[in-house]
This record gives C-alpha cells, structure tokens and sequence, in this order.
C-alpha cells in the first residue's frame, strides 16, 4: 500500500548533513573570542568609564574644564594634527579659512580680515606671532562670534605689522579647535 | 590635491565638468598657497619638503601667476569667473604615501584602460556627455605630457615614462614596489635590475621594519595606558626615537627641496583617479559600476576591461588619507623626542576621551597589518580556551564585505593581460 499523503516537512534531517560554512565559523569563533576578551577588559572599562563621568561632572554643562589636568605637549601636539587633517581636506577636520592682513591708514589699527564666513560655533581667535626681540613670542584672544562675515576684522592690540603671523586658530567654547588661517607675513 | 578642491563644489564630481586647463592652472595656485601653512610642530615653514624656500624656487612670478587665473566657477563648473584678491585658504598636498597606496590599488591601470578604449573606439558602450568630459579630463591631465613650465610638468625627453618616475619616487622614499609589474614593457634594464631602481642613489629600504616597529610600539603603549600598576613596557621616548629615524629616512630623499613639484604632481594624479571611484560618479554609472564604496565600484569598472584590482584594495583606499596625515606629522617633528611622541597613543587627559590622533593612529594599525600581512597588535589572552592559551585579540585581516575568496579573476572583455598577477618584484602592501 502506497504510504498516506504527508503535508509536514519530510524525513528528519540528518543531523551529520548539517554544515556550516566555514569561512562563517571562523568569524563566529573570532566574534565570541572579542567579547570573551571584552569581558576580560570590562573591568577596566568600568575604571575608564567612571572616570570619564567624573571628569563630565568636573566639567559642568559649559564653561570652563576643571578637575581635569590636561598635557599640553600632548594638547598641542594633537591640536597640531587636526590641523594637518585640514590643511589635507580631511572630512570633519577643522576647516581652513582664507584670511589676509591689513592697516588703517597711518597704520594706527592692524586687522587680520577673514575672507570666509566663521564657523558657527566659533567663539574665540587665538593669533599667535613670533614678535620681534624686544616683545618675544606674542599671543592675542579675541572674541568673535561664530557665524558671522565675510568679511570679519580681528583687531590686533599687540602685534604690529611688521611681525609675521605663525598662527591663526578658532575654537569653539570648549576650546575645541574648529578653524584655522593662513600664517601670514609682515606687511609692508 | 583635486579632491580638496572637488569638496568645494556642491557635489564633488562636478569637478570633472571643469575644463582642464583651469584644473591644471589650479595646480599653479595651490603650488604658491603652501607658505602659507600655519606654523605646526615648531619647524620653520614648509620644512617638511626640504628647503624652507623651495615653493618660492619654482612658482611663477606673481603678476605672471595672475596673467591666467584658474578662474574656478564653483556655482557652473564650465564658467569662468574673473578671481578677486587671491587670498587662498593655507593649503597642503598629500604626501607620497598617499599616491603609493592609491596606485597600489591598480586604479591608476583600470582607468588607463578604460580611457583608452573611449578614446579608441565604443567597445565600452554608449557614454553621458559627463563621461565623455570626464574622459577628456583624465587624458588631458594623466596621460600627455604636462603644459611646458608649469609646476607640473615634470616628464621630459631624460625621464618620459610617469609611471616608471613614481615608481623610482616610491622605491627611493619607501622602498617599496607596486606589487604589480608594468604592464606591457620590457621591465628589466641594464643588470637585471628595474629601471626605476637605476641612477636611484640612496633608498630607504628599511622604511616598512621601522614603521612597522613604530606601530608596534604604539600598540604597546595603547595597551598599557591604563595602567596604574605593574609593568609598563611602553617606552615614548623610543616611539619618538623612531619617528625621528623615519623623519630623517624621508628628510634625506628631500634634501634642498628636491622631489616636491614630483611629490605633488604625483599625489594631484592619483587624487583624480581616486576621485573617481570615490563617488558614482558619471563614468561609474555608465559603466554599470554604482556601490558603496571605492574599490567595489574599481571592481567592477576593472571587470568591465578585463582587470582585477589589488586584492587588499579597501585597506589600501582607507590606509591612504590617515597616513599621509601622520607621515607629514612626522616629518613636521610633532612627535620626535622632546616633543610628545606619546600623544600618538594617550589622550589629552589622564583618563580622559580618546583625541581624533589616538583614534586615527589605531585604525592605521587595523589597516596596516591587515594590508601588509604583518601582525602588529600581539596576542591576548583567551578567557574560554584552556589556561595559558594565546588567542589573537583580532584577526589579521580587516572585515569586508566581500570575502577574498569571491575575488575570482575575471574573464570580461579581453584584455592585454592580468593586471594584479602577483607581487613578485616587490613588497606587497
């Protein structure tokens, strides 16, 4: 006699049939062995974390960073890749901005003049020059506010014209670097 | 080069609807906007390539530079617009790594190829005017010889063939080979030896085992920079030491400015070949290559003339940014002893959230060993095989979307040969 119409899935399969390619096992082994290893780190992931919230709370929602102790050697130098990144057109870098020099007429007023609207979150220019003998390494900060121009005139208090100008940042008010210009030289 | 200037149109591949010879005057401009890099890492500007006046060497006089504006409509890419005061933003060429890896990938080839038959004859199919104009971009700008005293025009009767003057570039400042041979060409000259590796003079041989060490270095300090107690085997003076020998390597290749309009004729080439994978643009499309990202659409444009890319090309595309970046970081000094070498692998703050450097530097190292082969990041302990078993933190090898082993040859239309045979004149990176 004929066996009755099934409606159900077949025979059982067999288990010894069952594979599994093997490429994809191996990248389910590798996937378990990192979180058994971010396991194995999660306590030091805690002590990190913890710390982080607390330099957070140090910090407050805004203003200023405090109870943290930042390297500047480290700062600086990470500061100066970022700059890198944007001289490169990096994506998400700080953009560079077009920025010239100019004098009032009898040279009372020296302004660096930026071409290009500011970024908008741009709170403060840091112009950095080398100075001359007598005045040494000069810096000088100046409030902008973000979002504004082309074109936007920085007023110099210090630096005279005939000093070159080493740097030109813009940070944002965690001082986060957010745009920079050109080193600019002497003028005549 | 041409990428940076891609970003400021509203979609990047318009960049191809400019005539080229606005695009070649541009190179002329960014050429005369290097002094004007911000001071970075306390070295004397654009020291970095050699001589602090090697940009003022070979410009063109000013009132000549403004006789022919590159006049770059960013609104109507075909137009012309008469420039203003040209105060350019400050402006830096990628270094020499970046066309290494980019050539690397086999870009340069498929698209000559690719070229080539649109120039000769329709086997490619019917193409979108873009194509067309992309098409006489790339000629014009890869594949004849540069306009007559311009700043790139660095091909001459005493060294006439491009591709073997970049490959001499890359042996001299890395000592690497393409891991693919010239295609078509007697590649062996007098001695048995390479034409690019004659009359080379110095080469930094060792540049891959001190890099490679360097990154090892790095690892150890980004493994252990949590540590409160026990042994800590990082060492930053040593990870500055060896920026400083890398710094000096390629410092020697570039004595007195020598290799720069090669540097940044190079790197302006291969930024347009990388360009055009980088997006769907209009040749991707006609070509029936759109995807994600670039060297699926080289792929594919390589299947459409019967070449296979680099296999390890999606390292390659995303190893070829960050390194340029932390090779010129280098060779500016940022992190030579004395300076902060360890910044490469600790934050800002003790504890505190990684900076975009840690992060970039890490990835790097994913990158580079799954690139070269080369295990960088050590063994950890395994917590679920037996006690004292050593397991790989992470695999050699990057995540792809495509594994290895789809990467058939491909029989498409016929071609004068495999392009990516092997490695066997050079080292693979």
């Amino acid at each position: 006699m004929p066996p009755p119409n099934r409606s159900d899935a077949g025979p059982e399969p067999n288990p010894r049939a069952v594979t599994i390619d093997a490429e994809l096992a191996g990248r389910l082994i590798t996937a378990l062995e990192m979180i058994g290893t971010a396991f194995a780190l999660d306590e030091a992931n805690d002590d990190r974390t913890l710390a982080l919230i607390s330099r957070l709370a140090a910090q407050g929602s805004d203003g200023p960073r405090s109870g943290e102790t930042t390297d500047p050697a480290r700062a600086r130098a990470a500061r100066d890749y970022d700059v890198l990144r944007g001289l490169l057109g990096r994506a998400g870098a700080p953009q560079p901005l077009r920025m010239h020099r100019e004098t009032s007429r009898g040279g009372v007023a020296v302004y660096v003049v930026m071409d290009d609207a500011l970024p908008v979150s741009a709170r403060v220019a840091v112009v950095d020059s080398p100075g001359n003998r007598t005045s040494g390494p000069l810096t000088e900060y100046i409030e902008v506010s973000g979002g504004s121009g082309p074109p936007t005139r920085l007023t110099l208090r210090e630096i005279s014209p005939a000093m070159s100008i080493s740097r030109i940042e813009l940070l944002d008010r965690r001082e986060a670097l957010v745009a920079f210009g050109p080193s600019l030289p002497p003028t005549p | 080069m041409y990428r940076y200037l891609a970003k400021q149109f509203p979609s990047p591949p318009q960049l191809f609807l400019v005539h080229p010879f606005q695009l070649s005057r541009w190179l002329e401009v960014a050429w005369a906007a290097a002094p004007k890099v911000p001071l970075i890492g306390g070295s004397p500007a654009n020291e970095q390539l050699g001589s602090t006046t090697v940009i003022a060497d070979f410009d063109l006089p000013e009132l000549l530079l403004e006789t022919l504006e590159p006049g770059i409509d960013l609104a109507h890419p075909g137009d012309w617009v008469t420039p203003g005061d040209r105060h350019t933003a400050p402006l830096l060429w990628d270094h020499l790594i970046y066309a290494y890896l980019i050539e690397s990938t086999g870009v340069y080839e498929i698209i000559s190829e690719i070229v080539s038959r649109m120039v000769r004859g329709d086997t490619l199919g019917r193409l979108s005017p873009e194509t067309l104009q992309w098409a006489r971009a790339m000629e014009e700008l890869l594949f004849r010889d540069p306009p007559p005293f311009s700043i790139g025009s660095v091909i001459s009767r005493l060294r006439s063939d491009p591709r073997i003057e970049r490959r001499r570039a890359y042996y001299s400042f890395f000592g690497f080979d393409l891991p693919f041979p010239l295609p078509a060409s007697p590649v062996l000259a007098d001695g048995g030896q390479p034409p690019w590796k004659l009359d080379v003079g110095g080469a930094n041989i060792t540049f891959q085992q001190r890099l490679t060490e360097l990154f090892g270095q790095i690892w150890t300090g980004y493994e252990n920079r949590l540590n409160q107690v026990g042994a800590n085997a990082t060492d930053a003076q040593y990870v500055g030491l060896l920026c400083q020998t890398i710094d000096d390597m390629l410092g020697n290749r570039r004595q007195d400015g020598r290799m720069a309009r090669e540097e940044m004729t190079y790197v302006a080439a291969m930024s347009l070949c990388h360009l055009t994978v980088e997006y769907d643009t209009p040749v991707v499309q006609d070509l029936q290559a759109t995807a994600t990202s670039p060297e699926e659409r080289l792929y594919k444009m390589g299947a459409k003339v019967g070449k296979v890319p680099a296999i390890r090309s999606r390292e390659l595309f995303e190893l070829a940014e960050p390194m340029s970046a932390l090779l010129w970081g280098i060779e500016l000094g940022i992190f030579n002893p004395g300076a902060a070498p360890e910044s490469l692998y600790l934050p800002n703050t003790l504890g505190g959230p990684p900076t975009q450097l840690n992060i970039e530097v890490n990835r790097i190292i994913d990158l580079w060993q799954s690139a070269t082969g080369t295990r960088v990041k050590g063994p950890s302990v395994s917590v679920g095989g037996p006690a004292g078993t050593k397991l790989p933190a992470q695999p050699l090898r990057t995540p792809a979307p495509v594994p290895d082993s789809a990467r058939a040859p491909v029989a498409a239309a016929p071609a004068r040969g495999p392009m990516v045979p092997s490695s066997s004149n050079g080292q693979h990176v």
